[in-house]
């Protein structure tokens, strides 16, 4: 009897707490919904409006951010899955003169973060011209030393068998990793992207300091930008805007779940 | 482990290599030696020539008022930022923990906010606070406490402790959950059967079998308050008020674009550069050790 209360008090404590947690973007949804008069009124027959979310479309070049975002993230994607995929082959396939020092230079990149340099990385762009440009911001994040340790830890574990399988049949090196490595790593990949997708997302100095036109702006700077113009801007507004900006990351976190929760493991603790 | 089939041949990998050899290079060698090399000079006042000072600008800067002012302040924020992020998680993975049912559900309930980015936090608990229209303001009012920290300078630091705080709780929380769905439920059955309470349990055996994730937790925590909390900071207090909030890495920010003192910010980069290899360092060879034994 007093075990099942307990239960009952253990997890009505951690629904609450889990309700606590969620109270500023709640809040936030709130505000979005309904006119602005019932900012801090809590009524339950408040009137629900997306005006906010339409006039927070057309006061902010939202959809141009979206749009910059997703020309962002497809850039980084693209480029990681195949940079990290070759260095990672190279590293486990071949036996070659520096192999060890040139690994122990990639890895070496874990230990410096961007976030460092930027005064430094902003100088060289600035020499190419590639400041205020969607490519500029994606540069310094072409490739990434985890990406290359997370690849190279999986294809250590493809049997040796299948590689010379594979030769038998008469696979070159790039059919070899085609059929065999890539397809193998699949949930690697997936893993790996989803981890880049939110990054990137929500990746802010950089793109902060190295665009400042609207036209190449990613959506987090945009948000910002908007939030914080001084010019009195509804709050309505800004909540509107913030739940456009977030909602989607939050659904397709939300579904994958799973792959995020394995991700963060693998990267940490095995 | 067994051998590898291993190929020779020194083109083919190396052309493989080359493209982020190249990256590493360009945007992470030779603007880490440009920093290092920076920082000796000092630029004349017409951004003519450049002037050797050796270590001039390390000491000066760490003479300087406002630079040591900008550690204290980062090693305050980050041990408050790590202090209730793993606090709150660890007492959140503890109930989880013992929900027998329905702990799928409640970690979903949990995990989302790490979805948010640091600087969009910001704006949801700028919100709150605002000192015109904040709601949370609005109530502090009512019970007669003045909320203002656009002037108060710890107002300022709770608050964007608390904002930093929040979606890594997320995190903490599944590293947490995970450690301690790990742990034998024999081992702690037994010490029940004999008599220990909860809070005993806890002591001996829980804590001490989840060190090795709290380890782990405190470096990535420590390293997420030094540099990813830069949009919470932006967002909320940009520094202010006095400098109160302005951690080391939105000092690089704010003297290197803001004020353009390219030589001060070269070596504040220096500094930081070598206090975060000393932290990674710690986290790999920790999680070399784990994978290994």
């Amino acid at each position: 009897m007093t075990r099942d209360l307990n239960r009952i008090l253990i997890g009505t404590l951690a629904l609450v707490l889990a309700g606590l947690w969620g109270l500023p973007f709640a809040y936030s949804v709130w505000t979005a919904f309904h006119p602005e008069i019932y900012a801090a009124n809590f009524k339950w027959n408040a009137p629900i409006t997306f005006g906010n979310f339409v006039e927070a479309w057309n006061s902010a070049p939202f959809a141009l951010y979206f749009v910059n975002t997703l020309i962002l993230i497809t850039i980084v994607l693209v480029a990681n899955f195949v940079l990290c995929t070759l260095v990672a082959y190279a590293f486990v396939r071949y036996r070659f003169r520096w192999a060890g020092f040139l690994f122990g230079l990639v890895m070496v990149q874990l230990l410096i973060s961007p976030e460092i340099l930027i005064v430094e990385n902003y100088r060289t762009l600035s020499q190419i011209g590639l400041t205020d440009t969607i490519i500029g911001i994606a540069l310094p994040y072409l490739t990434s030393a985890f990406g290359i340790f997370l690849l190279r830890q999986t294809f250590l574990t493809v049997p040796k068998s299948l590689d010379e399988a594979a030769q038998i049949e008469g696979a070159g090196a790039w059919r070899v990793l085609w059929t065999v490595y890539v397809p193998l790593a699949r949930p690697i990949y997936l893993a790996y992207g989803l981890v880049m997708i939110s990054f990137h997302w929500n990746n802010f100095l950089w793109p902060l300091i190295i665009t400042n036109s609207p036209e190449v702006r990613p959506v987090t700077v945009g948000l910002s930008v908007f939030a914080t113009v001084e010019s009195g801007i509804e709050w309505s507004l800004v909540n509107a805007a913030t739940l456009m900006t977030t909602a989607p990351l939050i659904i397709a976190f939300i579904i994958f779940q799973r792959q995020f929760v394995a991700n963060f493991m693998r990267a940490g603790i095995k | 482990m067994e051998k590898r089939v291993t190929f020779k041949g020194i083109w083919l990998p190396l052309l493989l290599v080359l493209p982020q050899i190249v990256i590493t290079a360009v945007f992470f060698f030779y603007p880490a030696g440009q920093a290092i090399w920076q920082s000796l000079f000092i630029p004349d006042p017409f951004g003519l020539s450049m002037q050797w000072v050796g270590l001039g600008n390390f000491e000066y800067l760490l003479g300087d008022r406002y630079y040591r002012a900008s550690f204290v302040t980062t090693a305050i924020f980050s041990i408050l930022v790590t202090v209730v992020s793993m606090g709150v998680a660890l007492y959140l993975a503890v109930l989880a923990d013992r929900l027998i049912k329905g702990s799928g559900t409640y970690r979903t309930l949990l995990i989302w906010p790490y979805a948010v980015a640091p600087a969009v936090a910001g704006v949801l608990w700028l919100f709150m606070f605002n000192t015109r229209v904040g709601v949370v303001t609005w109530y502090l009012g009512q019970l007669g406490y003045d909320w203002n920290h656009v002037l108060n300078e710890g107002e300022a630091m709770g608050l964007v402790v608390v904002a930093s705080a929040w979606g890594r709780i997320s995190y903490n929380f599944l590293f947490f959950l995970a450690g301690l769905q790990a742990i034998p439920r024999s081992v702690i059955e037994a010490a029940a059967i004999d008599g220990a309470h909860f809070w005993t349990r806890f002591r001996t055996i829980v804590w001490p079998l989840l060190s090795p994730t709290t380890f782990f937790l405190l470096v990535v925590n420590i390293i997420y308050a030094f540099f990813e909390t830069f949009g919470v900071i932006h967002t909320i207090t940009s520094g202010g008020p006095q400098q109160a909030t302005t951690i080391l890495v939105y000092k690089v920010y704010a003297d290197g674009f803001v004020g353009q003192d390219l030589g001060s910010s070269a070596a504040q980069s220096v500094i930081l550069l070598f206090v975060v290899s000393i932290l990674t360092v710690i986290q790999f060879k920790y999680i070399e050790r784990r994978v290994h034994y």
